[in-house]
């Protein structure tokens, strides 16, 4: 089996803060994340913590996944006396490597975590070897 | 826990909060690291992200004046809540990996008594 952490890359980060109309520009932060190898393919866990279904998007294309979200309950009322102030939302872009098929991706949100299965191209496919 | 000194003047309840804990008390860590809180006029609202977590594997107390909260049976949390809080009060959810717990200041007016003068 290969090194488990190669199967994405994280490009070099970008500056992601975007400026809305909104003077106050809108403050995204880069995931956790975790990649694990699987016989036929990859899984990704990306923690999106107050991230709803309706306000995540996941892209592919070619080997460039890019996965956008917005928090929805980014802050309660009142000022913040403590801790950081929770993201706007999220921003993370990986690249695929070329034995995963990234059109042929399924995610699923539970619970602030996306999980997203991404099976092998079929020519990296393990093909059992009939010995006659 | 350690506070910004001006945080600790303005904000009794506040260092009260951040009080290190018994450590000969096995699994139980200091407040979470990513803890917020925030503070309007009516009372606190402490929110911590749990992404991953289901509802059923946290476990939420109130005893002492303290919140108790268990994570997935392994992480303990006390977190002391001092005498501003309406712990009979008290009111939490979790939605999307994140749990909010709402503590009411207890009415101030408790502790006031008004000397009417003949």
């Amino acid at each position: 089996m290969n090194n488990e952490t190669n199967c994405c890359e994280s490009p070099a980060t970008e500056n992601t803060a975007i400026t809305t109309r909104e003077e106050r520009p809108t403050r995204l932060a880069e995931p956790a994340w975790n990649a694990t190898r699987r016989e036929d393919g990859a899984d990704i866990e990306v923690a999106l913590p107050g991230v709803r279904k309706e306000d995540l998007n996941v892209e592919v294309s070619g080997s460039r996944l890019v996965v956008e979200a917005k928090r929805g309950s980014a802050n309660s009322p009142g000022r913040l006396i403590h801790g950081e102030p929770a993201p706007d939302g999220y921003r993370l872009e990986l690249r695929l490597g070329n034995s995963l098929d990234g059109s042929a991706l399924s995610a699923r949100l539970e619970s602030g975590l996306l999980r997203l299965a991404i099976p092998l191209v079929e020519a990296a496919k393990p093909k059992r070897i009939e010995i006659v | 826990m350690i506070l910004a000194q001006h945080l600790r003047n303005t904000s009794p309840w506040l260092s009260d909060f951040g009080r290190l804990f018994d450590a000969a008390l096995r699994g139980v860590v200091t407040t979470p690291a990513d803890l917020r809180v925030h503070e309007d006029d009516d009372g606190w609202s402490l929110e911590v992200d749990f992404p991953g977590v289901s509802r059923d594997e946290l476990d939420l107390e109130l005893k002492e004046k303290a919140l108790h909260l268990r994570v997935k049976d392994d992480t303990r949390y006390r977190l002391p809540l001092g005498d501003k809080v309406d712990v009979g009060a008290v009111a939490a959810r979790f939605e999307d990996g994140v749990l909010a717990i709402r503590l009411p200041k207890a009415d101030a007016t408790r502790d006031t008594h008004r000397i009417e003068i003949h």
